[in-house]
């Protein structure tokens, strides 16, 4: 019930698209054979580094279509996410967020989770890849795998830089006292139910995350835009005139 | 195999040394550059976006360091031949990129025009203090290959020539250029495509599912595939084995049996005979032998030529790759001679290296220079006099003074 | 006669200037002179005391800003003034701390700094001074140069969507974002006046001519015709959406106050935090 649950809606996307040429880069790092089951080349590169690394292969080579599982949301590789938005390179970026948040009143969720508070704000991420102009922003959490699926198969299909935040807190993260409790799945589950709600046409400057409201999820923004490559090859063109050769 | 006639741009100019190092990537077939502007590298990478579109490569200014040799690393697991260009500040940032290079084994290459530092330094003037960082910059256990040029000549030849290295051995390798040498404009000329040798990647031509991305075959050194061609690649910087599968066991067994780190210092270890490449002058009854490399090696022939006419017998040896160093030629020599005399743009960084490699048989003299010029060669001129005329041993290395900062401080 | 000026001879603002690094290195027709008045100005407006101000900058033109005002200045490295300005604040919250910088050291490297204080509303002023280029380094495209304008590593025309800060320091959770052009001299100064009386993150963008790379690479005049420029094609528009302030190449300037709102600043949300 943690990141798993995005692989295996990762691969039935896939199967559902069938693209080829496929290479997933992510800073978590996942068991032996997932490239095998996925079918793709997979690259764990140091944390942070994913998007500019997503950035090097598609430009190293425009045919391929990457994917970016990023573990580290938008700390580390703040910087890489927004200017790689900014610039629309085609790229599909799931956050998988895990996140611990400020619990205020919870009572059904404390026999899971132990109360951490958190003295910052969390990022609102579908606001902000908005604003550095992502093409695509969807945000679902474990419960809707279904609608996980077809974002990420939606966002695959689309040229641009596509975001997708997954949010799946893990039971070990908030194992109590005695560890996990038998039924944290069942709970887990029943607190995504109980406190989410799709809301497609929502504003994303109301998309924060915090504890006195239920987390908003859906498809926030889906248009359209030049990516990279395309501005550099009419700017060239446009400048150089007979003289231009397309990139790849 | 032969330049690509698109890839050369064949004829006489007359440009800078940074202009020179891109005229060489491009001749030596690099396709994508990823860098972030830096005062005294700006020149490359601007002369570099010009040529672009000419012959079809890629050129994008990231937002930072750190982004772009990470870029570089992308690019060159799509199959383009990468480099970024950078200084001293920048270098410091991409050390972390350049260890995950090393671990993955990713070909590409690094052009650093040094400047004085350290930390913001002195942007617009030379130094040469970065040469201990190139070799030890990044945390664990890896090795790389430098070069030094020490004219814009030389830029445009071993540009090519890092990149041909980096290829053969699926290495990093640094050109470690300074700004005296990257701002010096000067004439180069450009041969045309059938006089370039150009080292192409070692693809995989094997059955698919028989791949292993980090078995060797050929001097320690595994073919490479690229991104996209099927093989299901798990990369990853986690120590791993020859699948590139992480060992999640890490005991002591598996990664000191399994891990591939052992071979990525050996392999350069072992080729060291064929990777090193120096330039020597009249050694063979030298008396003195004075060790440079980059502009210092220019502004020491000026010294060696006055020590000459004194009398002294001085040979020089020229380091045209610094890293690996040429262990073995040094300890030969320091059998036979007095003394050597290391001329440096810094307070000391390869002067140890000599003196490690002399086992105490020579003397060892640096001379050192702070930076924002080059040396003056009465100076070099005046350590070979006392290396040449000291007739006792003494112990590690020894501080050329000159005779004012001897007045001054005894 | 005396050689020392008397009291009246004095310029106003010297007593905050190092006047023995004057003059200073920017070129003529460059607008970073003027930002600094306004800082200067707004200072002495809300009578700060000068040993209780911190200016931070990074590196570039306007990275020089701190050697030449006589507070406790610091030049620090490339894109990593916001992080030492948050170290100085929560060490020592009574000072008011200011960051000064350009748009290629704030926004390019230190982009994800710009985003994490704002997310985090620390109490720092931020004055953006965004020429459009990276000049220091000789004229290099920058992340927010306008698309299809020169540059020397864009030589065939930048093709890249320029960023819009007041858009993302609003999305990041700033509590002021301002905009001015280094024309506006008096609005800035209050508008500076107000961002260092807010307590929280605030943001003042001050669009600066470059008379020697940006305008001269791009044939656009020197500093004194981008000055005619800005007067004829700003308009002012407080509150206007930041999702509209995107600047276009040579086309009219949106300009004044669009962010002024409320949010916990940094120190009381630590002190709620360990409660």
């Amino acid at each position: 019930m943690n990141q798993n649950s995005v692989i295996v809606s990762l691969a039935n996307a896939l199967e559902r698209t069938g693209l080829e040429k496929v290479c997933v880069v992510s800073d978590v790092l996942y068991k032996k054979g997932i490239a095998d089951y996925l079918g793709v080349d997979l690259f764990h590169t140091t944390r942070g580094r994913t998007i500019a690394f997503g950035v090097g292969l598609k430009l190293g080579n425009p045919k391929l279509k990457i994917i970016v599982l990023m573990g580290d949301l938008v700390t580390i590789g703040g910087n890489h996410f927004m200017h790689a938005a900014r610039r629309n390179i085609d790229l599909t970026v799931i956050c998988i967020n895990n996140f611990i948040y400020k619990l205020k009143n919870a009572p059904s969720v404390n026999s899971v989770f132990p109360l951490y508070i958190c003295p910052e704000q969390p990022f609102n991420i579908p606001h902000l890849a908005k604003s550095c102009g992502a093409v695509y922003v969807a945000r679902w959490t474990a419960l809707h795998k279904a609608e996980l699926t077809n974002s990420i198969a939606e966002a695959l299909q689309k040229q641009g830089f596509s975001v997708i935040e997954a949010i799946s807190p893990g039971e070990g993260n908030f194992a109590g006292v005695d560890g996990v409790a038998s039924d944290a799945r069942e709970k887990l589950l029943k607190f995504y139910y109980d406190n989410s709600e799709i809301k497609d046409t929502e504003p994303t400057e109301n998309l924060a995350i915090d504890s006195d409201k239920k987390i908003i999820v859906g498809k926030f923004v889906d248009w359209e835009r030049p990516t990279f490559i395309d501005l550099y090859n009419n700017q060239l063109r446009h400048t150089l005139g007979n003289k231009f050769v397309p990139y790849e | 195999m032969k330049a690509n006639p698109k890839d050369v741009f064949s004829g006489t100019y007359y440009i800078d040394g940074d202009v020179a190092c891109a005229y060489g990537a491009a001749a030596a077939g690099c396709k994508f550059l990823a860098g972030y502007p830096i005062t005294p590298s700006t020149e490359a990478a601007e002369a570099f976006a010009k040529l672009a579109p000419q012959i079809g490569a890629m050129f994008i200014q990231m937002e930072d360091e750190l982004g772009s040799i990470v870029a570089v690393l992308g690019a060159s697991w799509a199959g383009k031949k990468s480099m970024t260009i950078t200084s001293g500040p920048g270098f410091s940032l991409m050390m972390e990129g350049i260890g995950f290079g090393a671990a993955l084994e990713t070909p590409f290459v690094i052009i650093n025009i040094q400047r004085g530092g350290p930390s913001t330094g002195v942007p617009t003037r030379t130094g040469q203090a970065d040469m201990m960082q190139a070799r030890w910059g990044s945390h664990g256990d890896y090795e790389i290959i430098a070069l030094s040029p020490d004219s814009p000549q030389e830029s445009f030849e071993f540009t090519i020539k890092a990149f041909n290295l980096a290829e053969r051995y699926r290495v990093p390798v640094m050109l470690m250029s300074d700004e005296c040498v990257g701002h010096m404009t000067e004439k180069v000329v450009i041969p045309s495509a059938s006089e370039i040798e150009v080292e192409p990647r070692r693809f995989y031509h094997g059955p698919k599912d028989q791949y292993l991305p980090f078995k060797p075959d050929r001097d320690l050194v595994p073919p490479m595939v690229k991104a996209g061609e099927g093989y299901r690649l798990h990369l990853t910087g986690l120590v791993h084995d020859e699948n590139g599968y992480p060992l999640l066991d890490c005991d002591i067994d598996e990664v000191n049996q399994k891990s591939t780190t052992r071979r990525l210092v050996d392999k350069i270890r072992a080729n060291a005979d064929k990777i090193i490449e120096i330039k020597e002058d009249s050694l063979d009854d030298a008396e003195v032998v004075v060790v440079s490399y980059g502009i210092t090696s220019r502004v020491a022939l000026k010294g060696i030529e006055q020590a000459r006419e004194y009398g002294i017998k001085v040979g020089s040896l020229r380091l045209v790759t610094v890293w690996p160093f040429p262990e073995k030629r040094i300890t030969e020599l320091a059998h036979k001679i007095k003394g050597f005399v290391v001329p440096e743009i810094n307070y000391g960084q390869i002067v140890f290296e000599v003196e490690r490699c002399s086992h105490g048989k020579a003397n060892v003299v640096l001379v050192p220079h702070g930076g924002a010029g080059v040396h003056n060669p009465d100076d070099i001129f005046e350590a070979i006099k006392q290396v040449a005329k000291n007739k006792e041993k003494y112990e590690g290395v020894v501080e050329y003074r000159t005779s004012l900062e001897r007045l001054i401080f005894g | 006669m005396s050689t020392e000026m008397s009291k009246e001879e004095r310029h106003p603002i010297e007593s905050w200037l190092r006047m023995d690094r004057i003059p200073h290195i920017w070129c003529p027709g460059c607008g970073i002179g003027t930002t600094l008045t306004a800082v200067i100005a707004a200072l002495e407006k809300i009578e700060a005391n000068p040993d209780e101000v911190c200016v931070v900058s990074g590196i570039g033109c306007t990275g020089r800003a701190a050697g030449y005002l006589k507070f406790d200045s610091f030049h620090t490295t490339h894109g990593r003034a916001i992080p030492f300005a948050t170290g100085i604040k929560l060490a020592n919250p009574k000072l008011k701390v200011m960051v000064i910088s350009g748009d290629g050291d704030l926004v390019a490297i230190g982009g994800n700094h710009f985003v994490h204080a704002a997310r985090r509303n620390i109490d720092l002023t931020v004055i953006c001074v965004n020429n459009f280029i990276y000049a220091m380094t000789g004229g290099q495209v920058a992340p927010t140069t306008p698309l299809t304008a020169y540059s020397t590593t864009s030589p065939y025309g930048n093709f890249e969507p320029p960023a819009n800060i007041p858009r993302l320091a609003e999305a990041a959770g700033a509590v002021y974002v301002a905009r001015w052009t280094a024309l506006h001299v008096r609005r800035l100064t209050k508008s500076i006046v107000e961002a260092i009386q807010k307590p929280g993150f605030s943001v003042v963008e001050v669009i600066s001519p470059c008379a020697q790379y940006y305008s001269r690479i791009n044939r656009l005049g020197d500093g004194l015709d981008m000055m005619k420029f800005y007067h004829q094609n700003s308009l002012i528009k407080h509150m206007e959406p930041t999702e509209n302030l995107d600047i276009q190449y040579q086309e009219q300037i949106i300009v004044g106050k669009f962010v002024d709102r409320e949010r916990v600043p940094f120190t009381e949300l630590q002190k709620e935090g360990c409660n």
